[in-house]
């Protein structure tokens, strides 16, 4: 058996590799190209989201091992963090974004909890985001009016 | 000279649409007298022309694909300049049927993979991160208990397990927050008045001809089995996962460890 130190060193490079997936530095996407118009793209996830009156959103950038440039969205009150990914027409929307998660119901204690998951997170992993975030990531406040409407529905 | 050209003034003499409107230009070469615009089948209706730069004489056609079919579109000036534009209507492009297997993966393919807007998309790369996903759930089938899906025999019941793919769990129910992104590929490869029509067109047919073809994946290209996939920076799926290749489009997949 491996002596305690040891050990905890194991455990705590285990508990490192879903944050080091995230990328080296996080970083601030404004004014970067595929990111424009921040508050246009919130101001539309809340009006389609439903959300309330004041709505605090933090973005943070991570740049992939392929040199793209990604960023989360943590949106305080709808308890949510979305994947912001750049779109070629600068016309992006969180709305489609590949993943929204519910911070309330997609996020797990331990990686073993995960089984195989395409989304689900630890919360170590929120809790890393959420912490760049305060650090480098640029915050918005939001504030719905009242003249904006509801999204349309569908029947696909 | 008369010509009809697309919104960047190019000039075009032959379009394939699907079912719905579509806008073009008809430039008389001079500046804009009044025009006549008719259509030789019922397949493509002309709804109307409006004067678009009178100087430059260039008229916007509203056109109404209204039918599969073929047309050819006449535009003759006071002059008695003409030109034409020959059209052939397809179908709209839509997703198998919800309640089917196919209909299911496909909705889980654009759901999962970038879309044709994304900056870094590109057919090639879609097609291969398509064929992935369904050996993925393929292997799955060998192995569901550690999966969630202990007990599965089939396709549907792999991808309806609890928490293992967005807003897939209990299909077709509460899975309107997937809606907005899976409509929009649908729209815009049915939108004859995008630009970028043709991508979203050939993203849709790949997601659809690989959806059909759901039993019979790709040969497996990792050394043990391709299991999972996470999207970019989103940590591992678990400890007996061990990451495949590079990601590709944002997305990267997983192997048996």
């Amino acid at each position: 058996m491996f002596p305690k130190p040891t050990r905890l060193l194991v455990a705590f490079v285990l508990a490192a590799i879903p944050l080091l997936a995230l990328g080296t530095n996080p970083l601030s996407v404004r004014g970067v190209e595929g990111f424009t118009n921040p508050e246009s793209v919130l101001r539309k996830l809340v009006v389609a989201k439903r959300g309330g009156t004041i709505n605090n959103f933090c973005v943070v950038g991570y740049k992939d091992p392929d040199g793209a440039t990604t960023a989360w969205v943590h949106w305080v009150e709808g308890e949510a963090m979305i994947w912001w990914e750049p779109a070629k027409d600068g016309t992006s929307s969180l709305v489609e974004s590949r993943r929204y998660l519910s911070l309330r119901r997609d996020v797990v204690a331990s990686e073993k909890q995960l089984k195989g998951s395409t989304y689900l997170v630890t919360r170590s992993w929120v809790n890393h985001v959420i912490s760049d975030c305060k650090a480098v990531g640029d915050k918005y406040v939001i504030r719905k009016t009242a003249a904006q409407t509801r999204g349309k529905s569908s029947k696909l | 000279m008369a010509k009809f050209t697309d919104a960047s003034n190019t000039a075009i003499s032959a379009l394939n649409l699907v079912v719905g409107p579509k806008h073009v230009r008809f430039d008389e070469g001079q500046k804009a007298t009044s025009i006549t615009v008719k259509s030789s089948d019922s397949s493509v209706k002309v709804v109307g022309t409006v004067v678009f730069d009178g100087p430059e004489g260039i008229h916007t056609v509203e056109l109404s694909a209204a039918k599969a079919g073929s047309a050819i579109i006449t535009g003759t000036t006071r002059s008695g300049q003409s030109a034409t534009l020959s059209i052939t209507v397809g179908p709209r492009i839509e997703l198998p049927p919800r309640n089917t297997t196919a209909g299911l993966v496909a909705r889980l393919l654009l759901a999962e993979v970038m879309s044709p807007s994304g900056t870094k998309y590109n057919l090639t790369d879609a097609t291969t991160c398509m064929e992935r996903m369904v050996l993925v759930l393929n292997n799955r089938l060998k192995n569901p208990g550690q999966f969630g899906a202990t007990g599965a025999t089939t396709v549907d019941e792999i991808i309806k397990a609890p928490g293992q793919f967005a807003g897939f769990d209990h299909f077709p129910n509460h899975y309107a927050p997937l809606i907005p992104r899976i409509q929009g590929v649908v729209d815009n490869a049915n939108n004859n008045n995008l630009p970028s029509q043709s991508d979203f067109q050939n993203h849709l047919n790949e997601a659809i001809r690989i959806a059909n073809a759901h039993a019979t994946p790709i040969t497996d290209p990792s050394s043990t089995e391709l299991i999972g996939w996470r999207t970019s920076g989103h940590g591992s799926p678990g400890p007996s996962f061990v990451a495949f290749s590079v990601q590709l489009l944002g997305t990267q997949f997983f192997q048996r460890k």
